[in-house]
């Protein structure tokens, strides 16, 4: 209190000096930033949250941008016995209108296809298996090709090629790979992967072979999607 | 009684198979205890070829069904392999540990050719089937341990 009535005299100094009174003003104006800067920060880490809610969801555009298809979720609930063939069991069968040949996707991208079904569950086919074979297009360049999964080697991250490629066609890196929707089996403009390299056939040089490097991370499949249908 | 006890374990082994992750120390392979139950099968039932004929089958049957490979195809490919190691009966002592390798190795490589002969040869599928042969050499002789100490204990049992 004393130390208030003391100061009191000086304040108003400060008022009729400038320089003082900016030193005062500097102070609070710090204080006011600091609690605007704790503010911003925090709605820029909701803001990120937001965002990678948003980045996680729009890879789910993929199955949205169909409307008119009928989809039914399914949970993976086996792998593969063997380690030549890559494919996973789903909790979905035949009762639920699971059917040969259903494309499967989940968030990220396509994941394969149905290729045997009981009453209550079903294998897939997964992308990185050779004798999964997808019709697909580079999105930048609209140029086809085949798409079937490669034969990794040891500790190398699964790949798939994309075979019968235009010899001349113009193939970058990062590019996007998607479905054609030709063949009948895949609708079109699913995710595939990316262009990771690209190069002349070596057996024949007629076509470019295209390497690409799948969307989905196929070692933590947990839930997918499979398209039943047209809507 | 022997051949059922292999037939439930062959079940076993498929199902587990298909449930185990791949393995990073195994070079992302997954680990394949069939080969091995299947050359233990064929190296102890030597007066019975139909019964180490009938145990491959079912064994190669069992993981075909808990895979996307053709149906029948390593039913085959066991079928053949414990076909050959019985054949080479005559000079081979079962209770040596070098033959029981052999043996994991012959049924892991003969499996993973007739698989090559469907998806393609390449220079990481040829590695791949070392590895697996290698896999199975080094599994053979403990399940042949572990077989003959439940058959101990299963006489001793039974006496």
């Amino acid at each position: 209190m004393v130390f208030v009535r003391l100061c009191t005299p000086f304040v108003r100094l400060g008022d009729i000096i400038p320089i003082v009174r900016s030193r005062r003003e500097l102070a609070q104006e710090n204080i006011r930033l600091h609690a605007e800067n704790d503010r911003l920060q925090q709605r820029e880490r909701a803001l990120e949250e937001t965002l990678a809610e948003y980045q996680r969801r729009h890879a789910l555009v993929a199955v949205k941008l169909h409307q008119s298809l009928q989809t039914i979720g399914a949970r993976v609930i086996g792998r593969d016995a063997s380690n030549w063939w890559k494919s996973i069991q789903l909790d979905r069968g035949s009762d639920d209108g699971v059917r040969v040949n259903c494309p499967v996707l989940n968030a990220d991208g396509l994941v394969g296809k149905v290729i045997s079904v009981t009453r209550g569950e079903s294998r897939v086919l997964l992308l990185l298996d050779p004798n999964c074979r997808v019709s697909a297009l580079l999105q930048k360049t609209r140029e086809t090709g085949v798409i079937a999964g490669m034969e990794a080697g040891f500790s190398r991250a699964p790949q798939c090629r994309m075979t019968f490629v235009e010899r001349n066609a113009k193939v970058a890196a990062d590019q996007a790979v998607i479905t054609s929707g030709l063949g009948g089996v895949f609708p079109k403009g699913i995710l595939i992967g990316t262009v990771t390299d690209a190069h002349l056939n070596a057996q024949t040089g007629m076509y470019q072979d295209v390497d690409v490097k799948p969307a989905v991370d196929f070692a933590r499949l947990e839930e997918v999607v499979v398209i039943l249908g047209q809507g | 009684m022997i051949l059922t006890v292999l037939i439930v374990l062959s079940l076993l082994a498929a199902a587990l198979q298909a449930a185990l992750p791949t393995a990073w120390w195994l070079g992302g392979l997954r680990l394949e205890l069939l080969p091995a139950l299947v050359a233990c099968g064929a190296l102890t039932l030597p007066r019975h070829p139909v019964s180490a004929l009938a145990l491959a089958v079912v064994a190669g049957l069992a993981h075909d069904a808990l895979s996307a490979a053709p149906f029948g195809l390593t039913a085959l490919a066991y079928g053949t392999a414990a076909g050959a190691i019985f054949l080479l009966d005559e000079i081979l002592d079962p209770d040596l540990p070098w033959v029981q390798m052999m043996a994991g190795a012959v049924v892991a490589a003969i499996a993973a050719v007739a698989a090559c002969t469907v998806l393609g040869f390449s220079a990481g599928a040829v590695g791949k089937l070392v590895v697996l042969a290698l896999i199975s050499a080094v599994l053979t002789p403990f399940v042949y341990l572990l077989l003959g100490c439940c058959r101990h204990w299963w006489k001793s049992v039974d006496a």
